[in-house]
Formats: structure tokens, C-alpha cells, sequence
């Protein structure tokens, strides 16, 4: 199971809020801000067994 | 999303969370291709590794960003995503693109490529580098605040 993740395209799906938008970042740091955001996200969230799943509840 | 088979994510919580065992260490290069027949005009190419880290989440993140100086403008933005316990394969990603972009470098300054051709080289081996996780953006069109207008 631990070693699928190599044969895997995991993808994340980062849905940019208004906030980081407006934050008038551009280039590299604004891209470092938006997974900050999917990681603060990803952290709240539970054990999931579906990458689906996973991208439904990231949408939200 | 072409992923069908059920996996156990539980393993790539565990992963992201995991505190790695050195400290991590940020990299950073530019590399810069001056126009041998514009004056003042040239390409960089910044290429770097990251950490991010947000509650207790880490991921390295290793970016090529080529940008046309004499303008501004970015041409090429790519980002590529490694778990925490995956530093050594970040660090190669970025050995690998500093070590291609100064041979595209040198192929311009030895008359072996075209300016024309740099961000299409360029271009080319970034499509062919995995990462971890990669990064699919929304697609809602929302306009970015420049300044304070």
C-alpha cells in the first residue's frame, strides 16, 4: 500500500480563496501561500480512503 | 482524475506529518542567459526548494520560474511537490533542472540553439519530471489586486 503512491499521480486540488488573491503576492511566493492554504486544509481533515473523497472535501 | 484504485490515504497523512529527521534545507539558484544581440535583455531562470509547512503538514515544493528579465513577465512557472520524507528526490529534481537549464545556457553561448528555442528546451525536460503531489489549480477566472487601486 505505502509504496503506490510512487506509481500514483496524486494531485492536489488547491481552490484559491479571494484573500490570497488580494493579498497582492505574485510569482513563487504566491504559490508557496496557495498550498499553505490546501495544507492547512488537508490538516483538519480525517483519516479518507478515496482520493476522490479527498477531492470533494478539499472543495469545501 | 484517472486514479480508480482505492488506496489507504491514511499512509499519505502519515507521510506529510512526518517530522523528518534533519533539518531541511532551503535552495536557491538563478541562472541568468544574456542576449548575445539585445542590449540589456536577458532570460533567468530561478530554480529553488522550499519547505512549506502549515499545522504540523510539510512538503518541499522545488520551482522553476523562467522569466523574461528585460520585461518582467514570467514565461514558464512550474512547481514540483515531495513529501517530507522524500528530500533526497526534491534535492535531485533540483540538481536536475540547475544542471539542464546551465546546459541550455552554454548550448546558447556555444551557438549550438537559438534564443527563440530557450523557453521551448526549457519547456520540454520540465514535462518530464515527477514529483509527489502535483498541483491542479482552479479554474475560476478571479482578477488579482494589483497595488492599491
Amino acid at each position: 500500500m505505502y509504496n503506490m503512491y510512487n506509481e500514483m499521480e496524486i494531485i492536489m486540488i488547491v481552490f484559491t480563496s479571494k484573500n490570497i488573491y488580494d493579498s497582492g503576492i505574485s510569482g513563487k511566493e504566491f504559490d508557496k501561500l496557495k498550498v499553505s492554504s490546501f495544507l492547512d486544509k488537508f490538516s483538519n481533515k480525517q483519516k479518507l480512503y478515496n482520493l476522490q473523497v479527498l477531492e470533494i472535501l478539499i472543495m469545501l | 482524475m484517472n486514479i480508480k484504485t482505492e488506496i489507504d490515504l491514511g499512509e499519505l497523512f502519515k507521510r506529510i506529518f512526518a517530522a523528518s529527521n534533519e533539518k531541511p534545507k532551503v535552495r536557491e539558484e538563478s541562472i541568468k542567459i544574456a542576449s548575445k544581440e539585445i542590449k540589456d535583455s536577458h532570460y533567468q531562470i530561478d530554480v529553488s526548494k522550499d519547505i512549506i509547512e502549515k499545522n504540523g503538514a510539510t512538503l518541499f515544493m522545488v520551482s522553476a520560474y523562467l522569466r523574461d528579465a528585460y520585461l518582467g513577465r514570467y514565461l514558464i512557472k512550474r512547481n514540483y511537490f515531495y513529501l517530507p520524507d522524500n528530500e533526497k528526490q526534491a534535492n535531485n529534481t533540483f540538481d536536475e533542472i540547475t544542471e539542464k537549464c546551465n546546459s541550455i545556457k552554454n548550448k546558447y553561448y556555444n551557438d549550438k540553439t537559438n534564443i527563440e528555442n530557450i523557453s521551448s528546451e526549457v519547456t520540454s525536460f520540465l514535462q518530464n519530471i515527477s514529483s509527489d503531489l502535483k498541483m491542479q489549480e482552479d479554474d475560476l477566472g478571479t482578477t488579482v489586486k494589483r497595488g492599491n487601486k
